[in-house]
């Protein structure tokens, strides 16, 4: 009975993972880039419960094989680390300039100001005091030539990446795609790392296409959102009432069985 | 506070923070020079210790076969901050009225004026008077730079698209005759972006905006003056509108996961009555 409560915790437990996975997906709705995270539920392993007195049966049923199994018994659940979902966000128009959106599997090849690399498809773009395209925290846009320099006219972005500013080219932004089942790390604000440091992305000719003046917004979709939440929510009910049930039996075996 | 909160309490600050840029952005629809502030959001992460990590993996063996897990231990969305408020940087509508004093820029660049505390501040907000001394000055009395003194006698006053100060004085024998008295300037920066809001329309220079690049109007990239007309704010309402109304929808649904996470909490705390 004990294990009853313990299955019951660990799906309160987990309902209440999936509830607080959902706030954070929730809080992202408007977090241009962000990629939705998922959990999953996995059975704890099961237990093969066995009759153990057998040397009682093998006198009565000499044929039976031993042990005799009674069956299988679940522990529990737990939650899997997080999934992220990486499908494609809302395309929204923002008519600025810098503003730069991706529709395709590619990232942004981005480096930071100590020189680390690392990909993101948060299009917010603005340029630095030395003209340089940068996101928000100051990193880089990768071109094919180290970080593109837009300098401080007027820049037109075509949809294959390459970058025109104030009419000449300066190069092409370094749009890296990553195989399907290639992990890769949140490392926050929006931006990501391959979980394998050796990975290569690579690239394939107009697979990921670049729109200017508009921003991928996050993948969190609200009716699927408030779907999950209330699952979890009335999971954990559930779960609750059982825990409950558990030790209402509980404790009728511990003050009711064997009372004259 | 029990940190599950925290992860829907982020998600209605940062859209409450979203709400007030859009108020203050549609209370100043009608204000001269003033430019629209948006917010960006960005992802806030915290480590995670999985109620998995006993069931004997190894630690950082990815999951999920085909699937994208991102491995045990690993960082996972908390919540979400606000990452900037930036401003934007269009143009406002130019439009006409007769007062002489009052400029707009067509283009690129801001008025340099000097604030109370001597520092140099940057605005697009052209609507210009005379002090009583004679000097232009914005409507909250800062000192436009570089400085320009009107006599007392001058009339006729005019400033032309170059930005040069013009007046008629009548000489010692009677005849009139035109002068120029001054010579209003324009600044625009590498990255006005960078630039500080100081409130009242002015910006200062940062690190990030670079220094001025001052000049004359219609030269090095800057705008032309136009005299005797406003610039209206870049404030576009329909815009406003759509954002206020999808910032309210996140309100709500970070509202409802964290009342929800509220009523969780409650069972847990009923388990045993």
């Amino acid at each position: 009975m004990l294990r009853g409560i313990y299955s019951a915790a660990s799906a309160m437990l987990t309902a209440f993972q999936r509830q607080e996975q959902t706030a954070a997906n929730l809080a992202n709705i408007n977090t241009p880039g962000y990629k939705r995270d998922a959990f999953v539920a996995r059975s704890a392993p099961s237990i093969t419960e066995v009759r153990n007195f057998e040397g009682l049966l093998s006198v009565a049923y000499p044929t039976r094989p031993f042990p005799l199994k009674v069956g299988e018994v679940g522990t529990g659940v737990f939650n899997d680390p997080v999934i992220t979902d990486f499908s494609a966000g809302d395309v929204r128009e923002t008519g600025r300039e810098l503003d730069l959106a991706l529709i395709g599997p590619g990232y942004y090849q981005m480096r930071s100001t100590e020189g680390a690399t690392f990909y993101s498809r948060d299009g917010q773009f603005s340029r630095d005091s030395a003209g340089r395209l940068v996101d928000a925290h100051g990193n880089f846009v990768v071109g094919n030539d180290g970080p593109i320099v837009v300098g401080f006219g007027s820049v037109a972005v075509e949809a294959d990446g390459s970058v025109y500013a104030d009419g000449q080219p300066v190069g092409q932004l370094w749009i890296r795609e990553f195989p399907v089942d290639a992990p890769l790390r949140k490392i926050g604000g929006g931006d990501f790392i391959p979980v394998d440091p050796d990975l290569a992305p690579t690239f394939s000719e107009g697979a990921t296409i670049v729109q200017q003046g508009a921003i991928e917004y996050s993948n969190v979709d609200p009716s699927r959102a408030v779907a999950e939440m209330l699952s979890a929510s009335r999971s954990y009910e559930a779960a609750q009432r059982i825990l409950q049930m558990s030790d209402a039996i509980l404790e009728r075996s511990v003050n009711d069985i064997g009372r004259v | 506070m029990l940190p599950a909160l925290a992860g829907p309490m982020s998600g209605m600050f940062a859209q409450q923070q979203a709400i007030d840029v859009i108020a203050a952005n549609l209370a100043n629809v009608n204000t001269t020079g003033y430019r629209a502030r948006h917010v960006e959001f960005h992802d806030l992460l915290q480590q995670h210790l999985p109620l998995g990590a006993s069931s004997g993996r190894a630690v950082d063996e990815p999951l999920g076969g085909a699937g994208r897990s991102s491995g045990l231990l690993d960082l996972l969305t908390a919540g979400v901050r606000v990452g900037a408020i930036a401003h934007s940087f269009e143009p406002g509508r130019v439009i006409e009225d007769a007062d002489p004093y009052h400029l707009a820029i067509e283009g690129e660049g801001f008025f340099v004026v000097q604030t109370v505390d001597g520092g140099a501040a940057y605005t697009r907000d052209g609507s210009f008077k005379l002090d009583s001394i004679g000097r232009l000055v914005t409507a909250n009395g800062d000192v436009v730079l570089p400085e320009t003194r009107i006599p007392a006698d001058a009339t006729d006053i005019r400033i032309d698209d170059a930005g040069l100060v013009m007046a008629r004085l009548v000489a010692e024998d009677g005849t009139e005759f035109d002068v120029v008295v001054g010579e209003v300037q324009l600044a625009r920066f590498v990255n006005p972006h960078g630039l500080a809001a100081l409130g009242g329309n002015l910006f200062s220079a940062t690190d990030a905006s670079g220094d001025p690049i001052v000049g004359y109007s219609a030269s090095d990239g800057l705008g032309r003056i136009r005299a005797g007309a406003l610039e209206t704010s870049n404030v576009d309402i329909a815009e406003q509108m759509t954002a206020m109304l999808i910032g309210q929808r996140a309100y709500g649904l970070s509202a409802r996961v964290l009342q929800s996470l509220d009523e969780m909490l409650g069972l847990a705390n009923n388990l045993r009555r």
